[in-house]
């Protein structure tokens, strides 16, 4: 090889170099275009907010230049977020507690436990995922209704304080841990209960933040069982005292768009906190799928 | 062993009782009140045999309500699939250096509630609205999105794909991720362009992932309630009344709980039917 | 003995959180009640009212609580759409409210759960004057001989119009139209495709907006709604096919009028529109959805050979079973809130037209109506051609199968002959029921 054949060559590969950065950048530049367009929305949402009434058609700034609060003191006025915060809040917490509690007593126990009619009750439970909400809707109503739990905080937790899809999730998690893990306590006399709660419990954080962020999401955006749960709108959750909002407020969006973002911040909040697991779990599903 | 099954009873009898109480019990019970025709209220409730199911086959409102579902869940799971695996694909050409934010903004929507999305994308529809003088600062006429009855489902479905873009983009670019850069090479190597690439080594090894979000999307699309009521009621001329709202307001609206319960019944009778042709679809694609 | 050791924590664990919850549930959800001392009354009152109509309320209970400190109201408004499901939920299993409205066309279904107060056999009833509320209002209360309900508001619909629209169109902005050959003239003049201005606006959305709008044409047209031993559809007639090929004519074939979404008007993009008392409140300056250009209203074109006619609306406002105590204490306030002090101060703060001949011819009313808020006086004047819709118990049901079959001639689906024959089909089936 001569000195002009080198040059040619590293010529050719500082072009391809090249090639390749600027195609990267045309990407990076339609990505974040769309992510943009994705995420306008949201951004009509909040500028939205902050403009008075009079101002409400004109397209909105990209910076806004006043910021009118004053739509959120009248939105909070108008209806009781306060109220419908405090009670998602109750029913999301007891939502969550109970789902991590009972699916990892749950998991642990169709994963480390060798019982009769372990798999078939397992297969029976898997098999719930598949069934519309729409076939047990009016049932489940009933039987709240006749144990007197209409317009309770724990009519609205109780059909969902267990989830399949977490006893699921926690199986896959322990069944992965080393079959040996329990040889030595079961030998030194501690009972299964016991094992699960000092050995398998203190282990489980990352099973508990990824469902954890699952069931947090799942009751704070619950729509429809609250609906037809709560009658009293002393008891209605964020997401029925929005649609109602809109329902009187609709024409009115300064107000409105101030009422969806005080009920949407939690659940983002929430999920830009804990993405890492969430999204880390789809990854997962998506490898063994 | 047997110490191992009383430990068992008792961790999984609470989840037992409420997935009984709450989920298997209830299939029964719609099975029996779909064959009454009592109204909520009453003490007294009477059998009236299949008749209302006999009411439903010939209702033409519960066929459109049918066909409305199937438009939106198809329209959704087609478009956002193929978006999700298109944006995958974007995401993963760019080195990956900036996926986790990518990730991150294509997800807001998934997280936000649909009452919410419902009210922002309503304003956005509204014939005042950002879309609307959108459409005319560039000389075209905007259609009154959520009032005519052929734009309303089409309204519903952009804001359903919007949804799930990110759900979607997520599984899709896991799915590339895991496939050896082997592959690639040998494809390079033997001539292939980025296109054939793309059609004969990316597509066959994430045609699970394809069918596992085609599944997952169709069933979850046809169970949209949250999003019809809040941005249309329904309307117009029923060309948004989706299968669940038709059940709400058969039985908290009319209070016709018997006749809501066979429509339950047949919701899931016709979601059953759609897992099942998934599945067999499922094999088929693993198989090839 | 090691088992039940590892058994009893994790059991005594499930218990105690499951008891938590429980508690902390019963806690928040109690603790209202706990406030009350001895001799005093809570009282929940449910009602749709919003806007301005809100602070009306809200002001009035204010005023009640410092002449009756024992009693407490709590005002819950709920939207109109949700209020008639949850009051029915309630009454189910639940708890219901002490006192409530419905809405006139509700009284029969509310009335038939039994579970209502007859508050004519109060001892006091004859106090109330009860002959000086209006005999067609009166009418929706009684049952049996007796009174469940007291006509506590009323509304009407007449034509509001765009006065700066006419204006810019060159029309006369004190000149609105009072027939229906007139109206279309004006909304043609009026429509502006490039503007996004529509002539007049209808309600076209499904339910009770669609069918009450729509009475008041079919009422000036000479037609019924039904018939008169309220067993049948008599909408299907001349006068109704009139009426209704009027509105098909506006949006199809004439396309001065929207197929929808309701609120042109308010947003300045429509000329014209039928709507309620209750908006001179919200548009006004100080109302909820104050209008910032010039509005004027006037009496609902009638059409050639017609009659005017108007929609009677309104609430009734009646009281739940529950303790005697509190069944007391609820009468108290409905006495209060249909007194003719009471209504002067309620109409001049919401709008709402007189249900007592008394409030009518009030002089401090009057004086009000005519001088601080002319655009009341059309809907006043009109109130004596009001009708009332039919009382019967599957009015709701019959409400929403009426608009769905009108909309699909209204969208151009179907023909004119089309609709009305298939709306008299469910309706009909609906009443047999």
């Amino acid at each position: 090889m001569n000195e002009r054949d080198i040059s040619q060559a590293t010529v050719r590969n500082l072009i391809k170099r090249i090639a390749g950065i600027v195609r990267r950048t045309w990407v990076h530049i339609f990505l974040l275009t769309l992510g943009f367009v994705v995420l306008m929305p949201f951004l009509w949402m909040i500028t939205t907010s902050l403009k008075p009434l009079e101002l409400m058609r004109v397209p909105p700034h990209l910076i806004p230049t006043h910021f009118y609060w004053q739509n959120y003191a009248i939105a909070l006025e108008s209806a009781p977020f306060g109220r419908y915060y405090l009670n998602t809040i109750i029913v999301t917490i007891g939502i969550v507690v109970g789902q991590l509690f009972l699916s990892s007593l749950a998991g642990y126990a169709f994963a480390r436990l060798r019982f009769p009619g372990r798999n078939i009750l397992f297969l029976v439970l898997l098999s719930t995922l598949m069934i519309p909400i729409y076939i047990t809707l009016i049932p489940s109503y009933l039987i709240i209704r006749g144990f007197g739990l209409v317009n309770t905080y724990l009519g609205l937790i109780l059909p969902f304080l267990v989830s399949a899809f977490g006893i699921f999730l926690f199986r896959q998690y322990y069944i992965g841990f080393p079959k040996d893990l329990e040889d030595k306590a079961l030998m030194d006399g501690c009972s299964r209960l016991q094992i699960w709660r000092h050995i398998f419990l203190p282990l489980s954080k990352p099973a508990f933040a990824t469902l954890g962020i699952f069931a947090f999401l799942f009751a704070w955006n619950s729509f429809l069982w609250p609906l037809i749960v709560t009658t009293d709108p002393d008891m209605w959750t964020i997401q029925i005292g929005l649609a109602m909002f809109s329902g009187r407020y609709g024409t009115q969006w300064t107000y409105l768009m101030a009422g969806t973002t005080i009920s949407i911040i939690p659940a983002i909040a929430i999920f830009i906190i804990l993405q890492k697991y969430y999204i880390k779990h789809l990854a997962l599903s998506a490898r063994l799928g | 062993m047997k110490d191992e099954t009383k430990a068992a009873i008792i961790c999984i009898a609470p989840a037992i009782a409420i997935i009984g109480t709450f989920t298997l019990f209830p299939i029964f019970y719609s099975f029996g009140l779909s064959t009454t025709d009592w109204d909520g209220l009453s003490p007294t409730i009477n059998f009236v045999g299949l008749s209302n199911y006999s009411k439903l086959i010939s209702s033409g409102a519960f066929w459109n309500s049918i066909k409305v579902t199937l438009y939106y869940t198809v329209g959704v799971s087609i478009i956002s699939v193929i978006a999700g695996l298109a944006l995958a694909s974007l995401i993963n050409r760019t080195g990956g250096r900036l996926a986790s934010f990518y990730r991150v903004i294509y997800f807001i929507p998934v997280v936000t509630s649909f009452v919410a999305a419902g009210v922002v994308w309503k304003s956005l529809f509204s014939p005042a609205g950002f879309l609307s003088d959108t459409f005319r600062s560039i000389g075209l006429s905007p259609p009154n999105w959520l009032a005519d009855p052929i734009w309303a489902m089409p309204a519903l479905i952009i804001v359903g794909a919007w949804m799930r873009l990110g759900f979607n983009t997520v599984i899709s670019l896991a799915g590339l991720q895991s496939i050896p850069r082997g592959y690639y090479e040998k494809a390079k190597i033997d001539g292939a362009g980025a296109l054939n690439r793309f059609r004969f080594v990316t597509i066959p090894l994430m045609k699970p992932i394809i069918l596992l979000l085609l599944i997952m999307s169709l069933v979850d699309a046809f169970l949209i309630f949250d999003l019809a009521f809040v941005m249309t009621g329904g309307g117009p001329l029923g060309a948004t009344n989706v299968a669940g709202l038709l059940l709400y307001k058969n039985a908290f609206h009319y209070y016709k709980m018997g006749f809501a319960s066979a429509i339950g019944v047949m919701i899931f009778a016709i979601v059953l039917i759609i897992t099942l042709v998934q599945m067999r679809l499922f094999k088929f694609g693993r198989r090839a | 003995m090691k088992e039940m050791k590892g058994v009893a924590p994790v059991a005594i664990a499930v218990v105690i959180i499951v008891a938590a919850i429980a508690a902390v549930a019963a806690y928040v959800y109690l603790k209202p009640e706990e406030e009350v001392s001895p001799g005093e009354v809570e009282l929940k009152f449910w009602n749709y009212w919003d806007g301005t109509n809100a602070q009306a309320i809200v002001a009035l209970i204010s005023e009640f609580e410092a002449e009756n400190p024992n009693i407490h109201i709590t005002n819950v408004p709920i939207t109109w759409g949700e209020l008639l499901p949850k009051l029915m939920a309630t009454v189910a299993g639940g708890e219901v409210p002490e006192i409530a409205i419905g809405d006139l066309v509700w009284m029969s279904k509310l009335a038939g759960t039994g579970l209502l107060v007859p508050l004519s056999e109060f001892d006091d009833f004859e106090e109330i004057d009860y002959e000086d509320f209006y005999p067609e209002m009166r009418k929706i209360g009684r049952y049996n001989d007796k009174s469940y309900s007291l006509p506590v508001s009323a509304n009407n619909l007449e034509l509001f119009y765009n006065k700066e629209i006419f204006e810019a169109n060159g029309l006369d902005p004190e000149d609105p139209p009072t027939t229906w050959d007139e109206l279309l003239e004006i909304a043609q003049v009026c429509t502006d495709p490039d503007e996004g201005i529509w002539g007049m606006e209808l309600y076209t959305g499904t339910g009770e907006g669609l069918t009450w709008q729509f009475q008041v044409y079919l009422w000036q047209a000479g037609g019924e709604f039904l018939s008169a031993d309220l067993s049948s559809a008599a909408f299907n007639s001349p006068e109704g096919k009139r009426a209704l090929q009027f509105w098909v004519d506006l949006i199809q074939t004439h396309e001065v009028s929207p197929p929808g979404p309701w609120g042109f008007f308010g947003q300045g993009k429509a000329a014209m529109v039928m709507d309620g008392t209750w908006m001179v409140g919200g548009w006004r300056p100080g109302g909820w959805a104050p209008i910032t250009w010039d509005w004027g209203t006037a009496q609902m074109p009638i059409p050639s050979g017609g009659e005017p006619a108007t929609n009677m609306g309104g609430e009734q406002i009646f009281i739940f079973e529950t303790t005697s105590e509190k069944e007391a204490a609820a009468w108290e306030f409905v006495k209060w809130l249909t007194s003719k002090e009471t209504q002067v101060k309620w109409d001049i703060l919401t709008c709402f037209m007189p249900v007592r001949d008394s409030v009518a011819e009030d002089s401090l009313y009057l004086t009000w109506a005519t001088t601080t808020e002319p655009r009341l006086v059309p809907f006043i004047e009109c109130q004596q051609y009001a009708h009332a819709r039919p009382m019967v118990v599957q009015y709701p049901e019959i409400s929403d199968a009426f608009s769905e079959e009108l909309q699909k001639a209204l969208y151009g689906v179907v023909s004119v002959d089309e609709a009305l024959a298939s709306a008299e089909a469910r309706v009909n089936e609906i009443l047999a029921d």
